[in-house]
Formats: structure tokens, C-alpha cells, sequence
């Protein structure tokens, strides 16, 4: 436990307490862009800015926790594993457990942070009025919408340099966030892409949070989706570990032995 | 004596490269060996199969009479790598808590600080920290967990003399402490000073293991210099006399056995002054025994 809390004390400190870059990338653009197109670049009757900012708050919750998946535990975990501080920690009595751990906290910790302040915003600037139990509601499904992102975010990790990690995430975010409709509405673009939005875990996810905010029943087919696409994740995460322990004896022996 | 490392028959291969063939090596209880051999010669890769990060297959290695990568194993061995971690966002003391909390039995971190001389960057951020500060705190991440077996892996790169004195004083005060310590290193004068055994390994396989003293009188080639008023030609059919230098009255005697050659310039011993006996260095046997092997590569 005291090794655990000092990796939560330890990691939040460096990835994100002490990061403003990582701060500003999770919480402040998302807002940024919350109140940039709910309050500037928009037109319209009062209801129909409102039921704007009501879709638009649920679109930047799941785009922050896509950058926070992506920008973020991605990059860190490649970092970490690239500077052997994976390969080090793995060597001493406790392992790797309260590392994985630690990050998982953090980064649940960082979502919910930037759904309460996304909420915040929203309420203060577009008079969205959640309820206790919408606004926990939404924050649980910000949560459980994580899932998928999250492990898409570790399976970046693995890429093998920063350079290449920063390259798969910016290919990954931005079309996901425009194909998904998390910047402008699906109904805009093609038939097609709508088909291919609608498949997407940021999609399912915003459009879960959507319901939430409406009071409406969750769609089962997203919650569905959202399920297929954590256990596809994790398959994929599993086969890749097996086939990096099968193939690290080689890689390291390569790299020692030069 | 405790066994604390048994190798028998120790192979691995990366992929139907050999890198290591039939190692047999045990190592004990406080004991410092020197793990020295040219670039590419697989010492990490053995001291990764020491640690159970690799498995060798066939042979086997046994870390404190069990098998290497258990939670008990792991808890008495810590590694100082040679790349240093440079970590943004974190100060010296949040560093070493992190490596102290992950082990078993680790030591106060305010003795260490002091044992180490850290307390000038204790507070200092790990990313702004020099190469040899750096070097500095990766030793104590690796001493922080009290550990039985300490591997390090070129440990004085980047410091400077007197932070080398002060690491190798250190390492001796482990010893007294029956830490086991295994070192690779290319300052090989260092080896020779500190090490207990030196064991060389070369084209897959150890070509020599055991101490310093006795490597040296396989090696018996040296030089002898000395002043003296009397005449080079008389040094010149001495037993092991191979060149005479002469540079006013100091001759410089290269000779193939420095202890020969001596016991045959006792009877001129009243008239030479100033003798200086240079015996070969590791680093001079280490060239002589890799570029043998050389040719066959």
C-alpha cells in the first residue's frame, strides 16, 4: 500500500500537478473549445443553444478523456518504458503492480476532474443545469466510456519511439474526434461516415453522456458497443504482451549485445 | 561461504546466434567480481539471465540457491543501470522514495543522503541535475533497497575523480558489509583495483576467471628503468631482455619476465639507482588476450 500511494503521490506530481502542458491539453483546450462554440461561434434561438451546449458538453467530455487516453498515458507510458524506468521498477521486490495501478488512479482521477469542470463550465456559461444525480451519472459514464480510450492509449505505448507515438496519437485523435462528430454534429457529413461514426467508442460514449444529460434510458447498443470495443482492446493488449515477452528475450539480447 | 550466484552449463542464443555457451561461474557472499569483455560480448545479456529478465535455455543459473526473477530473489538484488533515468517534474528525494517504497528492507533515506553525499541536490529537480549527479543518484536508487546482490553496470561513466573515489570507498564499505557486487566496466583500471575475481568473457565464453594476481603472472611482460653510470650492452643478454631504451643514464629494460630478468640484474644492484617496475595493466592483458580472438571474427 505505502508503495502504491507513494506512485500515486509520485506520478501525479510529474505527469500532471507539476505538467501545466498536460493541464492545459486534458482540461483547459476542451473548455476552451466548450465555450468557443457555445458562446461565439454560434446562432440561434435560446433553446436551441442550449440544446447545443447540452450535446456539445457531452462531445468535450469524451474529447478530453481522448486526449487524456491518448496526449497523455500514451506518451507517458512510452516515455517511461523507453527510459527502462518500466524495466527497473520490474527488477525490485514490488514489481510493476502499483505503477499500472498508480496511472490507472491518476488517470480516472484526471477525467473526473475534467468532467466536473466541463459540467462547471457548462453551467456557468450556458445555463446547463445538471442535477446531482445527471451530473454523477454523466461523470460514471465519462468513466466507464474511458475504458476503451484508455487501453487504445496503452496500446500506443508500445510504439517504439516518442516521435512515432506523437505521430499514431495526432492520427488517431483528430480523425476520431471529427468522424465520431465530437467537434461538429454527425448529421453534417456523409452517409458513410456517419456508419463509420456511429461504430466509434467516442461516439457510443458521447452519446451515452447525451442521454444522461436528457434524462433519458442509455441506448443498450452503445453500452453494448462500448463492451465490444473494451474487450477487443484488451484482447488486442494481451496478444501484444505475449508476443512482446515471446519476442523481448530477442530485442534484448539485440540491444545488450551490440 | 554462501553461494550467492551458481551458473552451470549456462547457454542462451539469440534466436540461432549463440551469445553465451556452457558458462559455469559461482560467485560468493561478498565477494566483488569484475565482469569485463569487449563490446558485444554478452555481459548484460548474462547479468539479465542472472536477474530471470531472460531465461537460458540449456544450463541453468541458481540467484540465492533458487531460480533467478522470484519476488524473493528480486527483494535481495538491485541493478544501477548505465543509462541514467531523467525524469521531468520530480525532485531527488520523490525519485529515491519511489525505489525505497518497492523495496522490502530499505535503508533511512536521510542515513543514505549522508552516506552518499547527496544533500546538495537532494532537493533539486532529477531532470536538471549534471551527468555525474545523475550517475550519483542512480547508485543510491539501487543501494536504497539494502540489497545482498548489487549489479552495476559501468558505474563511474560521467563522474568525476573525486566522486569516483568516493563511490569506490563506498563499494568497499559494502564489502565489508558482505554485499556480493558484480561490475561491468570499461574503466578497467578500476576492476583491477576493486575486484575480487575478474572473469572475461569472450566469444561466448568466460576465457578467464580468477583473480587479479594470477592473470598477472600468466602475463609476466613489463618494463624496468633505471639510472645507472654503467653501459646498455651489458643489460642486453639478460634472461627476458627483449628491447634496451636509453635515454642519458636511464635505461628502460622491456623485458618477457619482469621477475627474471630482475633477480638477473641483482649483481649490478649497487650500481643502479631509481628502479621503477611496470608490470602489464589489465587494460594492456584485456588488448593483448581480445585482439588474439580477433583474427577469428
Amino acid at each position: 500500500m505505502k508503495s502504491l500511494l507513494t506512485q500515486i503521490s509520485f506520478n501525479a506530481k510529474r505527469i500532471f500537478l507539476r505538467n501545466p502542458g498536460y493541464l492545459f491539453f486534458t482540461i483547459l483546450m476542451p473548455i476552451g473549445f466548450f465555450v468557443l462554440f457555445t458562446k461565439v461561434l454560434i446562432s440561434g434561438t435560446a433553446p436551441e443553444k442550449l440544446q447545443f451546449a447540452q450535446n456539445y458538453l457531452g462531445s468535450m467530455i469524451v474529447y478530453s478523456i481522448l486526449i487524456n487516453a491518448l496526449f497523455g498515458l500514451a506518451q507517458i507510458m512510452q516515455s517511461d518504458r523507453h527510459q527502462q524506468l518500466l524495466l527497473t521498477l520490474s527488477l525490485t521486490a514490488k514489481g510493476t503492480k502499483p505503477y499500472y495501478v498508480s496511472l490507472a488512479i491518476i488517470m480516472s482521477v484526471v477525467n473526473i476532474f475534467s468532467v466536473i469542470c466541463l459540467e462547471l463550465v457548462a453551467r456557468f456559461t450556458s445555463n446547463v443545469q445538471l442535477t446531482v444525480g445527471e451530473a454523477t451519472s454523466v461523470t460514471l459514464i465519462a468513466v466507464i466510456g474511458t475504458l476503451p480510450l484508455m487501453g487504445l492509449g496503452v496500446l500506443c505505448s508500445f510504439v517504439k519511439s516518442p516521435q512515432s507515438v506523437s505521430v499514431l496519437s495526432n492520427l488517431i485523435v483528430f480523425p476520431l474526434a471529427v468522424i465520431s462528430g465530437l467537434w461538429w454534429p454527425l448529421s453534417v457529413m456523409p452517409n458513410w461516415a456517419q456508419t463509420i461514426g456511429k461504430m466509434t467508442p467516442t461516439y457510443m460514449t458521447s452519446q451515452m453522456i447525451n442521454h444522461a444529460i436528457h434524462q433519458q434510458t442509455l441506448p443498450m447498443h452503445d453500452m453494448m458497443g462500448i463492451a465490444i470495443w473494451a474487450v477487443g482492446i484488451l484482447m488486442a493488449l494481451v496478444i501484444i504482451l505475449i508476443l512482446i515477452k515471446k519476442g523481448g528475450e530477442v530485442r534484448n539480447d539485440h540491444a545488450t549485445a551490440q | 561461504m554462501t553461494t550467492i550466484i551458481q551458473l552451470n552449463q549456462l547457454s542462451f542464443a539469440y534466436r540461432n546466434r549463440p551469445v553465451l555457451s556452457n558458462l559455469d561461474l559461482t560467485v560468493q557472499e561478498g565477494e566483488i567480481l569484475g565482469l569485463v569483455g569487449p563490446n558485444g560480448a554478452g555481459k548484460t545479456t548474462l547479468i539479465n539471465l542472472i536477474q530471470g529478465v531472460l531465461t537460458a535455455t540449456p544450463g541453468s543459473v541458481t540467484v540465492f540457491g533458487g531460480q533467478p526473477g522470484t519476488r524473493q530473489a528480486k527483494s535481495k538484488i538491485a541493478t544501477m543501470f548505465q543509462d541514467d533515468l531523467k525524469l521531468d517534474n520530480v525532485t531527488v528525494t520523490e525519485f529515491l522514495n519511489v525505489f525505497a517504497s518497492q523495496a522490502d528492507h530499505p535503508k533511512e533515506l536521510a542515513t543514505l543522503v549522508n552516506e552518499l553525499n547527496l544533500n546538495d541536490i537532494v532537493n533539486q529537480p532529477l531532470g536538471k541535475l549534471s551527468g555525474g549527479q545523475r550517475r550519483k543518484v542512480s547508485f543510491a536508487s539501487a543501494v536504497i533497497a539494502n540489497p545482498q546482490l548489487l549489479f552495476l553496470d559501468e558505474p563511474t561513466v560521467r563522474m568525476d575523480a573525486e566522486t569516483r573515489q568516493a563511490f569506490w570507498h563506498y563499494i568497499n564499505q559494502l564489502r565489508h558489509q558482505k554485499v556480493t557486487v558484480i561490475i561491468t566496466s570499461h574503466y578497467l583500471e578500476e576492476i583491477q583495483a576493486v575486484a575480487d575475481r575478474i572473469a572475461i568473457l569472450q566469444d561466448e565464453r568466460f576465457s578467464y576467471i580468477g583473480t587479479w594476481q594470477q592473470l598477472q603472472t600468466r602475463h609476466t611482460t613489463g618494463k624496468l628503468s633505471f639510472t645507472t653510470a654503467l653501459a646498455a650492452d651489458l643489460f642486453t643478454h639478460l634472461p627476458g631482455v627483449q628491447t634496451i631504451n636509453q635515454d642519458n643514464h636511464r635505461l628502460t629494460l622491456t623485458s618477457s619476465d619482469t621477475d627474471l630478468t630482475l633477480k638477473a640484474i641483482i649483481p649490478f644492484v649497487d650500481q643502479i639507482h631509481d628502479l621503477i617496475i611496470n608490470r602489464e595493466s589489465l587494460e594492456s592483458i584485456f588488448l593483448q588476450m581480445t585482439a588474439k580472438e580477433a583474427p577469428k571474427s
